[in-house]
């Protein structure tokens, strides 16, 4: 029993956990335990909460105790979180020096919703800086590895969620997804990843990176893993104004293959591509043009100027988002270092550009962040300065209306679109992190979707050498039903074919 | 687009970053080689298109502006975590002489 609780689905376990087959502390110390044995390897973790989670163990041992049959189906289920979501009691780094030792005074939304399914927080997972990069090698603290090659990255910047799910080491974990983030390194992985509708899911306690197109999502086994973890976090929240209702809660649907609309985007499969990725992802396609969907070559035009309209748009906001990291009210700060009137003699204006006030803010910046977030900071207060502001953001944001309207056009025709999530596979550790340019375009599949604010999946369908493909479904905003009714009739045909290239 | 030494300068001083000289070197060359591939934006035909700035769209929150128990947090848990502070007040250099 104990040696199998890896295999086992989120339903699984808690009927394990009403049928009182284990108890929630024995399965907290299972996952405690494989932490142990696993992570120094892969170092998914950058913190364990071993007595929070079995607190929270015990406290559902006591509800099975007294009222089995009303136990929640994520009661006891031990999660990772990635460590940029704030729980009330732990440290929230934001996979930075400057907040190394932050201890986060409230809960986001989604850790007060897992909380009332009572959940069991394991830790916080790594992640790349403040949410910026493509690889989780932008951590200040570790490296993450790929558990299917330790050579490789796990992707990012939910690379840690990504990794401690793939490798067993908890149940699901979540993520947050601002041009990829979620759905890249569950591609790199091997798991299951969704992006929400912008809005679906409470920003709130998410430390924001770019606060119009980031979303917080769930990352398991299972497409139904997802979906559970899903149901619980989403909803209309008063305290991020950003969030929406939604307002079908997902059903059991019927949604059949046959007939189903299928675009295929002919811009993401082009050049660029691996070809041996795009050859594993058309044969998956063609699994369920044999079952009788209808697949469509569609065409979203703008595509190739998703990337840079990403690369102009999230920068932009990421200036905006970390002025507050200033070594004022929280966080490392260079303050206790700079003298205060060491200058008498010369009429510096205070406030001014070499003042001691401004020194604070100035060096402990230089200090805190790591050079990714400078680069982005700095890109982002150019294009948002003035002389260049119309030049660059303001054309972003209109080439951003032309990529939201060639899907609204596309989704006209069809119901779901389908898309590889990276046009390569998993890359080395080392290999794109000298060349920023490069790494920036891991995302050029990803990125579309935030900007357009759409939902969006991925799911392993098969593997190139051991290292697994990831399919991208998506789909109209708010409808998350569809995309889990779709993605598990792929998980049954993909898994009955057992596709390997 | 010309990105010079003084540029980078001018933009670490708007961003509070103190660069040091070899990180401004890097930054030149970096944002240079960026701003030269995000400048293909300028290839796109825009005229008449409105800028997105929410993707889904969406209306205003309102709520009465009364203060609610359930926003507050315990004031020791913020301020006892201030790099400098004096009782309940963050401290701060100098802003006025």
């Amino acid at each position: 029993m104990k040696e199998d609780f890896g295999a086992l689905t989120i339903r699984q376990l808690h009927q394990g956990l009403v049928d009182k087959d284990f108890s929630a502390v024995e399965l907290c110390n299972f996952y405690l335990d494989e932490i142990e044995a696993k992570d120094k390897k892969i170092g998914a973790f950058l913190q364990v909460s071993r007595e929070m989670a079995l607190n929270q163990a015990r406290e559902v041992d006591y509800s099975i105790f007294h009222a089995a049959s009303s136990l929640s189906v994520l009661a006891g289920i031990p999660c990772a979180i990635k460590d940029n979501i704030l729980i009330k009691g732990l440290r929230c780094t934001a996979g930075s020096k400057i907040l190394k030792d932050y201890n986060a005074v409230y809960n986001a939304t989604c850790i007060e919703r897992l909380l009332s399914e009572k959940v069991v927080f394991l830790g916080k997972t790594n992640l790349d800086e403040f949410a910026m990069g493509s690889s989780t090698e932008n951590s200040a603290f570790k490296i993450t590895k790929n558990p299917i090659d330790l050579t490789r990255v796990p992707g990012g910047t939910s690379g840690g969620s990504a990794a401690a799910v793939a490798s067993d080491q908890c149940v699901f974990a979540l993520g947050s997804d601002t041009g990829g983030s979620i759905r890249q390194p569950a591609s790199f992985c091997g798991v299951v990843g969704l992006k929400p509708t912008y809005g679906a899911v409470s920003r709130y306690g998410l430390v924001a990176y770019a606060s119009s197109l980031d979303q917080i999502g769930p990352l398991a086994r299972t497409v139904d893993d997802c979906e559970i973890v899903f149901n619980a976090i989403v909803g209309k929240d008063p305290r991020d104004s950003t969030s929406a209702d939604i307002k079908s809660r997902i059903k059991d649907s019927e949604l059949r293959i046959k007939n189903l609309r299928i675009g295929i985007p002919k811009e993401y499969f082009a050049e660029g591509l691996d070809r041996e990725v795009g050859e594993s992802v058309k044969k998956v396609i063609k699994l369920f043009e044999k079952e009788g969907a209808d697949v469509i070559d569609v065409s979203l035009p703008n595509t190739k100027y998703a990337l840079p309209c990403y690369y102009i748009i999230a920068p932009s906001e990421a200036s905006a988002n970390l002025a507050r990291f200033d070594g004022i009210r929280y966080g490392k700060s260079e303050i206790k270092n700079i003298q205060s009137g060491r200058r008498p003699n010369e009429l510096k204006m205070p406030g001014s550009v070499d003042s001691e006030l401004i020194e604070v803010y100035t060096k402990t910046r230089e200090k805190g962040f790591g050079p990714e977030v400078k680069r982005r900071i700095m890109l982002g207060t150019f294009v948002l300065s003035s002389g260049y502001y119309d030049a660059y953001y303001l054309r972003a944001q209109k080439v951003r209306t032309l990529i939201r309207r060639d899907f609204e056009d596309v989704f006209r025709k069809v119901d779901f679109i389908l898309t590889p999530v990276s046009p390569f596979l998993p890359f080395k550790l080392g290999e794109k992190i000298e060349d920023p340019l490069k790494m920036y375009l891991s995302d050029i599949y990803t990125v579309s979707v935030n900007l357009a604010g759409l939902p969006a999946l991925s799911m392993p369908v098969g593997k190139i050498n051991e290292l697994s493909v990831g399919l991208q479904l998506i789909a109209r905003p708010f409808d998350e039903q569809g995309i889990f009714a779709f993605a598990k009739i792929i998980e049954q045909l993909v898994s009955s074919q057992s596709l390997s290239f | 687009m010309e990105i010079t030494k003084e540029l980078v300068e001018r933009l670490a001083k708007l961003a509070r970053l103190d660069l040091n000289e070899k990180e401004t070197v890097s930054m030149q060359k970096d944002l240079s080689e960026i701003l030269a591939y995000v400048d293909s934006l300028n290839e796109v035909d825009i005229s008449g298109i409105e800028p997105t700035s929410r993707s889904i769209i969406q209306e205003n929150v309102f709520r009465a502006d009364e203060p609610r128990k359930e926003d507050y947090f315990a004031r020791e848990d913020i301020i006892k975590q201030a790099p400098a502070r004096d009782g309940d007040y963050f401290k701060v250099k100098e802003i006025f002489t």
